[in-house]
């Protein structure tokens, strides 16, 4: 970390302690990103992980007093986001209403070229499904089931994250798997 | 479900980060979470994680700063809450001040706004409503997507006064210069305020009434994208909000105290009881001793209405008065000046003095028009979203892609050129 004399770590951690609003942002932006990205890895969903992101830093500030004693503020996040990450899993992400999500995430493999084919051919009738997703899943489904891309490129092309973008193509396909559900159609 | 050792869930947990588990493992994965057993055994990996770098990811664009905004709402209502007071001086009742996205990390007050938060969780509404609704609804049309080339900063102080004789002070430089006195009162600049120094009437050397001076006018305008505010020579306290303006005198009368205002101020009057003060906007009146209040006069919205937080004001329409109370809100039809009260929490409706934007006191019009004031911007419907509510505050100190990418978050369809934004059905 390359922070001047009163932006290091042990400095802002005393500000923040002091109730500094400012020390708060710049602990923030320099690391947001990182505790949004271990929320991604937990909750394989973007808007879950900006919820737990958002209560990570909520705790920061409300235990701010707690700040003053500390001098590495990486091993201080983890420590005051243990509890809430146990909760947030518990009541937000291992809920049963979730598992299929979950199970589908993990098992998800890129379409085949063949898959490719296939769906091309039955644009047609995919077409208006594929106009009632929400924007953003139809986006990311265009992209990465219709043109190939991959979850690195749809992320890079769009602005989102690798994360997100398969979090957005298997609840496309959970929502065209409903939309079909019923005879004959399979996804 | 079988029993497992510490090494076997922590050899799961780390294939759960990194998405490798069988639909089997999830299944473990979950039970064991649920149970509460594992709670100590993710302390290791969580530590990892939260130490490695290479675990960072910046998100979609604007998401940082929308979840800082939201954070920054809750700080605010944290400190708010405690003892340090936020400006302006009134306090927001507890409880009143919703966050985005409250949560049970608060006292009990914040819970209270649960039901506002169920309409909030940011995306959820994706795969919920949203889900439902737009398989009901015919297919709409491909909506824009958040990603745009526009790029609007927020509003910030600012403004222009007019003197009496009609010359004009930019007020958004520190530089420019400002007359000192004008007759005898006298005019200085504190920070981000214009302040009228005091026209005390023990201080005053007795004139024959026939002696008086003219009174001498000022006019503060804000531009669409500036707020300011102003101290006048009684003490009162005026908040301007974008595009509005205050017509006062340099010092006020001995018998009365008159302003005009158009646009949005929220006003906390010196108590005078010797010299009622009035305010003028449209053909409303209002007549206050001393109290606290907001005037909401823009031309482009339905209505004018007049806020009381504390004390009380009378307020006529030239026909009719009504006395309001604390917590109520009189609403002014332009058409016809009708006069309607109702109750309207006063904290939320001066959101805007402490650089909050207020997305659920509004209808979504009234929002929009509030945006497209503070961004200076324009906005055009060519539909109107129905079944849609937006809540919450927002800090209105980010830039006006975060504010577009809630809406969009909370089914707004959009699109951008230039200077102007297009609301979809």
């Amino acid at each position: 970390m390359n922070l001047s004399s009163d932006h290091s770590e042990p400095a802002l951690l005393k500000r923040l302690a002091a109730g500094d609003v400012d020390a708060f942002q710049a602990i923030y932006d320099t690391y947001w990103s990182h505790v949004y990205g271990v929320a991604l890895r937990l909750t394989k969903s973007p808007e879950q992980s900006r919820d737990l992101s958002q209560d990570i830093f909520v705790k920061l500030w409300t235990h701010r007093e707690k700040a003053a004693t500390i001098n590495d503020i990486e091993k201080y996040l983890f420590t005051v986001s243990r509890n809430l990450v146990y909760d947030f899993l518990r009541r937000e992400v291992f809920i049963e209403s979730n598992r299929r999500f979950l199970q589908e995430y993990h098992g998800y493999e890129a379409p085949s070229p063949h898959d490719l084919v296939e769906i091309k051919s039955r644009h047609q009738a995919l077409e208006e499904a594929i106009q009632s997703m929400p924007p953003r899943l139809q986006e990311v489904f265009r992209l990465h089931w219709m043109e190939g891309l991959s979850h690195d490129a749809v992320a890079q092309k769009l602005g989102i994250s690798r994360v997100s973008s398969k979090t957005y193509i298997v609840r496309a396909l959970a929502f065209l798997r409903e939309k079909f559900a019923g005879p004959g159609k399979n996804f | 479900m079988q029993a497992i050792s510490e090494e076997q869930f922590q050899h799961l947990f780390a294939k759960y980060l990194e998405d490798k588990c069988t639909p089997e493992e999830v299944e473990l994965i979950i039970h064991w979470v649920r149970s509460g057993q594992a709670d100590h055994w993710m302390d290791k990996p969580l530590e990892a994680a939260f130490g490695d770098p290479a675990l960072s990811d910046a998100g979609a664009p604007g998401e940082k700063q929308l979840v800082l905004s939201q954070l920054l709402v809750q700080i605010a209502a944290d400190r708010t809450n405690g003892a340090e007071a936020v400006a302006p001086g009134d306090r927001p009742q507890p409880g009143r001040l919703f966050s985005a996205r409250p949560r049970r990390l608060f006292s009990p007050w914040m819970m209270a706004a649960a039901s506002l938060i169920l309409l909030l969780a940011l995306g959820y509404w994706y795969f919920t409503q949203g889900t439902r609704q737009m398989t009901k609804a015919p297919a709409p049309a491909p909506a824009p997507l958040v990603a745009t080339t526009f790029h609007a900063r927020p509003g910030t102080t600012g403004a222009i006064l007019t003197l009496a004789d009609g010359s004009q002070v930019n007020l958004d430089s520190a530089g420019a210069a400002l007359p000192e006195t004008q007759g005898d009162a006298r005019l200085s600049r504190n920070n981000n305020e214009l302040v009228y120094a005091g026209d005390s009437k023990a201080a005053k050397p007795a004139k024959p009434a026939e002696a008086a001076e003219a009174t001498v006018y000022n006019t503060l305008v804000t531009p669409r994208g500036r707020e300011y505010s102003i101290v006048l020579s009684d003490g009162t306290k005026v908040w301007l909000n974008a595009g509005s303006s205050i017509r006062y005198p340099v010092k006020f009368d001995k018998r009365q105290r008159d302003v005009t205002i158009t646009g949005e101020a929220y006003l906390e009057v010196a108590q005078d009881k010797d010299r009622p003060f009035t305010v003028a906007s449209g053909g409303t009146n209002v007549t206050v001793l001393g109290t606290k209040f907001d005037v909401t006069n823009y031309e482009d919205d339905q209505n004018a209405s007049v806020t009381l937080l504390q004390g009380s004001v009378r307020v006529g329409n030239g026909g009719k008065d009504i006395l309001l109370t604390p917590g109520h809100q009189v609403q002014i039809a332009h058409a016809g000046g009708t006069m309607t009260t109702r109750n309207e929490d006063g904290s939320r409706v001066i959101a805007w003095t402490r650089g909050l934007l207020d997305l659920d006191n509004a209808d979504f019009a009234s929002l929009m028009r509030q945006i497209s004031r503070w961004y200076d911007i324009d906005v055009v419907f060519k539909g109107m979203p129905k079944g849609v509510h937006i809540g919450g505050l927002l800090h209105r100190n980010v830039d006006l892609d975060v504010v577009l990418q809630y809406l969009g978050d909370n089914g707004i369809h959009y699109t951008t050129q230039g200077k102007t934004i297009t609301i979809l059905p």
